[in-house]
C-alpha cells in the first residue's frame, strides 16, 4: 500500500468517526428517508378513497333505496342519504361533499314504468382529476346496479359492449408502486445537496481546516476523500431505500441490479455535485438554501414525472426536464421495478443521466479550479 | 421603543437587500417557477398514443376503431397483427394503451350476447393509466347510446347525468396553479427565517440584549421581513394566475389577501420556532426541511387527504399549507364567502399564536 493509498484510508475514517459523532448527517442520509418514506407510501394514495358523497332521495321507493345500497357498499364512497335538497346542494357548495348523486320524483316514477330513469351525478370540479374519478365511479355503480338487476331478470336485457380493461405492471393499480420510485428520486434530490452542504461546512465551522493542511495530505486528496465518503452515504442512502421499498413496502423488483446500481451511482453524483455548485456559488445561506429547493426539490416535484405525466406537457417543458437529474431515475425505477430490464427504455435514461453527472461534476472541478487560482 | 424597532427592520431590509445577487435569487426563481410548473402540471390528457388489434371481420369492429381514431383523446400509432405484438409496444412504453377487439366481435354483438373488448394500459403512470381508462369508458358509452338507438332496442332501466359544478370543463390548471402558489410562499417564507439563526452563530443575539432590544422587538423584526416577502409574492403570483393563467379567483381578491397574510404569519411563526435555537443556519435549514417535505406532501395538493390514514388526516391538521390550499382553491374556483374562510383562518391564526409564542419563549430562555 502506497503511503498516499494509506492516507486516503485515514482520511476517509477520521470522516466516518467525524460522522459517527455528529449524527447530522446519518440523520439526513439514513433515518429521515427512512422516515419520509415510509410516511408517504403509507400514507399518501392517488385513489380517492372514502369520498364523501351525499345521495339525495326525493321520494323513497324500493328502487332508490336498492340503488342507494349500491353507493353504500362502494369502497371509494362514504355515502350519506340526505332528503333535503336545500342541503344538500349546499354541502356540494361548500365542499362537504365531493359528490351528490340525485335521485328526484322523476327517478322514482321512470324506473319502475318507462326505463331511462334519470341518475344526475353532480361533482365538485374543484380538483379536476378526483372530480373525474368520482363521477366515473358513480357512473360505474350505477352500471354494475344494471347489471346485477338485468342478472335478476327484473329489466330487460342490456345488449352492449363492456371492456375488459387490465393494467399491465400494476394489476392491483396499488399507487404506491408508482409514487415509491418518485418519492426516492424526490428524497435523494434533497438529501444530496444537503449532504454536500454539509461536506463543505464542517472544516470550515469547526475551525479546522488549518490542522488538515499541516499534514502531508494534499488539499486535493481532502477533498477525494471527502468525497468519496459522501458519496458513499449517498449511495447507501438510496440502497437503504430500495430495500425498504421492496422488503418492507412490497413493491415488486422485476429487473436486476445491474442498471440499478449504475443508475443510484450516477444520480448521487448528479445531486453532490448539485449540491456543492450552489454550495461554492452562493455567497450566504439563505441563497443556498433557496437555491436547493428551487433546482433540488421543486423540479424533483414537478418535472421528474413523478407526479404530472411529462409526457402531456409543452414541448419545451419535455426539453427543459431533460436536465432535472430525477427525471431519469425515476423512470429507470419505474421499470427496473415493475417492468423489468427493458433496456430501450434503460439505455437512454442511463445515458441522459450519465451526461448530467458528467457535466456537473466538471462544472465543479471548473469552479473550484477558479477558485483556487 | 418604535424608532428602535424601525431601525432594527431596516438593518434586516438591507442586509437582504445590499447584494444584488441575493436580490435577485429572491425575485426570480419563484416566479419563474411559478410559469414552467403552471405549464408542466396537468392531469389531462391528448394525443396518447395507443395499439389497436382489431380481429372483427364485421362492420361494428371497423366503427368502433373510427371512434377511437376520431378521438382527440386518442392517436393510434400501432396496428400490431397479433396478440403478441402487442406486449412489447407496452413494455418499451411506446404505447400508452392496447386496445384488442375480438374475432367475434360484430357477431356477438348482433347476437345480443354483450361482447367485451380488452383494454391493456401501462400502470407505470398509473394516473394517466387511469384517466385513459375513463375515456375508454365514454367513448363504449357513446357507441353502445347509438347502437341502441340504431337498432331499436330499448334504453336501459336508468342513465347516468354528469355534471362538475364549478370547473364545467375540468381545467386541471384551476386547481393546480393556486396549489402551486401556496408551496412557493411557503418556501420563500421559511428560508427567509433562517436568518435569525445567523444572529446566533454570530452571537450578535448577546449584541442585541446588551443594546436593549427585548425579544418582543427582535422577533418582530425578524417576522416582517419573511412576511412581507412571502406576502408580496403570493400577492404577485395570484395576479399572474389570473390574468395570464386565467384561473377565475371568484370570490375577489380580499379574502384571497387577508388569507394569504394569515398563511405568511402562521408559515414564519413556524420557521422562527425551529430556526430560532438552531446551532447554525445549516441546522436550521437541516429542520426547515424536514418540516416542508411533509408539510407539502400532506397538505393534499398531490393525494387527496380524505385517502389519508386516519392517523395522519389529523397530523395535517398541523400543516397550515393544508388550510391555505383548501382556502385559496375555495376562493378562486367555488366563490366561497366569508363563513368558509373564517374556517380555514382560524387554525391559521392558532398556528401563529402558538408558534410565535413559543419563538418568543425560545429566545427569551437563551437571554
Amino acid at each position: 500500500m502506497t503511503p498516499r493509498q494509506r492516507r486516503m484510508i485515514a482520511l476517509i475514517a477520521k470522516e466516518a468517526r467525524q460522522t459517527a459523532r455528529n449524527r447530522t448527517a446519518l440523520g439526513v442520509a439514513l433515518a429521515g428517508p427512512i422516515v419520509l418514506l415510509l410516511l408517504f407510501a403509507y400514507g399518501v394514495s392517488l385513489e380517492t378513497e372514502r369520498v364523501p358523497l351525499g345521495i339525495f332521495v326525493e321520494h323513497s321507493t324500493p328502487d332508490t333505496r336498492d340503488l342507494a345500497g349500491a353507493f353504500y357498499n362502494a369502497h371509494y364512497f362514504h355515502a350519506v342519504i340526505m332528503d333535503n335538497r336545500r342541503v344538500a346542494l349546499d354541502k356540494l357548495a361548500t365542499g362537504e361533499v365531493g359528490g351528490l348523486i340525485v335521485l328526484d320524483e322523476d327517478f322514482a316514477r321512470a324506473a319502475v314504468a318507462e326505463g331511462n330513469a334519470p341518475v344526475q351525478v353532480l361533482v365538485d370540479g374543484t380538483d379536476a382529476r378526483i372530480a373525474r374519478q368520482v363521477s366515473n365511479y358513480a357512473e360505474g355503480a350505477v352500471a354494475t346496479w344494471l347489471a346485477q338487476r338485468t342478472l335478476a331478470g327484473r329489466i330487460g336485457s342490456a345488449n352492449s359492449v363492456g371492456s375488459a380493461p387490465r393494467v399491465w405492471f400494476n394489476s392491483e393499480i396499488k399507487s404506491r408502486y408508482f409514487l415509491v420510485p418518485g418519492i426516492i428520486g424526490l428524497l435523494m434530490a434533497v438529501i444530496g445537496p444537503l449532504l454536500s452542504a454539509l461536506m463543505v461546512a464542517r472544516e470550515r465551522e469547526q475551525g479546522t481546516m488549518d490542522s488538515i493542511l499541516a499534514t502531508p495530505a494534499s488539499p486535493r486528496e481532502f477533498m477525494y476523500a471527502k468525497l468519496i465518503f459522501y458519496m458513499s452515504l449517498g449511495v447507501a442512502a438510496m440502497t437503504l431505500m430500495l430495500l425498504v421499498s421492496v422488503y418492507v413496502i412490497g413493491v415488486p423488483f422485476r429487473g436486476t441490479l445491474r442498471p440499478l446500481v449504475m443508475a443510484t451511482m450516477l444520480f448521487v453524483a448528479c445531486n453532490l455535485a448539485l449540491g456543492l455548485l450552489i454550495s461554492i456559488t452562493s455567497r450566504n445561506q439563505l441563497a443556498a438554501v433557496q437555491l436547493t429547493l428551487t433546482t433540488g426539490f421543486l423540479p424533483a416535484y414537478m418535472l421528474s414525472g413523478f407526479l404530472f405525466d411529462l409526457r402531456n406537457a409543452p414541448a419545451p417543458i419535455q426539453w427543459l426536464s431533460l436536465i432535472v437529474p430525477s427525471r431519469y431515475v425515476v423512470s429507470i425505477l419505474q421499470t427496473t421495478l415493475l417492468v423489468g430490464d427493458e433496456w430501450r427504455i434503460l439505455l437512454p435514461d442511463l445515458g441522459g443521466l450519465a451526461l448530467l453527472a458528467i457535466a456537473l461534476v466538471a462544472g465543479v472541478g471548473l469552479l473550484l479550479r477558479r477558485r483556487m487560482s | 421603543m418604535v424608532a428602535q424597532l424601525i431601525g432594527l427592520i431596516l438593518k434586516e431590509l438591507h442586509l437582504l437587500w445590499s447584494d444584488s445577487r441575493s436580490r435577485i435569487t429572491l425575485v426570480v426563481p419563484p416566479l419563474l417557477q411559478l410559469f414552467i410548473f403552471s405549464y408542466a402540471a396537468t392531469y389531462d390528457v391528448d394525443h396518447v398514443p395507443i395499439a389497436v388489434l382489431n380481429e372483427d371481420a364485421g362492420p361494428y369492429g371497423r366503427e368502433l376503431v373510427a371512434r377511437f381514431n376520431g378521438s382527440p383523446t386518442f392517436e393510434i400509432t400501432a396496428l400490431p397483427t397479433s396478440e403478441r405484438e402487442i406486449k412489447p409496444l407496452i413494455d418499451e412504453a411506446g404505447v400508452m394503451m392496447a386496445l384488442h377487439i375480438g374475432p367475434r366481435f360484430s357477431a356477438d354483438l348482433r347476437g345480443g350476447r354483450a361482447p367485451s373488448v380488452q383494454v391493456i394500459l401501462d400502470g407505470r403512470r398509473l394516473p394517466t393509466a387511469l384517466t385513459v381508462q375513463s375515456y375508454v369508458t365514454l367513448i363504449l358509452a357513446g357507441f353502445n347510446a347509438d347502437y341502441g338507438a340504431a337498432n331499436g332496442l330499448p334504453g336501459p332501466a336508468a342513465s347516468t347525468v354528469s355534471r362538475a359544478w364549478f370547473n364545467p370543463i375540468l381545467s386541471s390548471h384551476w386547481f393546480i396553479i393556486p396549489g402551486l402558489i401556496g408551496k412557493l410562499v411557503l418556501i420563500i417564507t421559511l428560508t427567509a427565517t433562517i436568518s435569525i439563526a445567523r444572529e446566533r452563530e454570530l452571537a450578535s443575539f448577546d449584541r442585541m440584549f446588551v443594546l436593549g432590544f427585548t425579544p418582543l422587538q427582535i422577533l418582530t423584526a425578524k417576522s416582517v421581513l419573511p412576511v412581507s416577502i412571502g406576502f408580496l409574492h403570493g400577492a404577485t403570483m395570484s395576479l399572474i394566475a389570473a390574468f395570464w393563467f386565467g384561473v377565475p379567483f371568484r370570490s375577489g381578491l380580499t379574502a384571497l389577501f387577508l388569507s394569504l397574510l394569515m398563511f405568511t404569519i402562521a408559515t414564519t411563526g413556524i420557521g422562527l420556532m425551529l430556526s430560532c435555537r438552531a446551532q447554525s443556519q445549516r441546522q436550521a435549514t437541516l429542520r426547515i426541511f424536514m418540516f416542508f417535505v411533509p408539510a407539502v406532501m400532506l397538505s393534499g395538493f398531490a393525494t387527496p387527504i380524505t385517502a389519508m390514514p386516519v392517523v395522519l388526516q389529523f397530523v395535517s391538521l398541523l400543516d397550515p399549507l393544508r388550510y391555505f390550499d383548501t382556502v385559496i382553491r375555495a376562493l378562486c374556483i367555488r366563490g366561497a364567502g366569508w363563513p368558509f374562510v373564517g374556517t380555514q383562518l382560524w387554525p391559521l391564526g392558532v398556528i401563529a399564536l402558538t408558534t410565535m409564542t413559543a419563538a418568543w419563549l425560545l429566545v427569551r430562555t437563551r437571554r
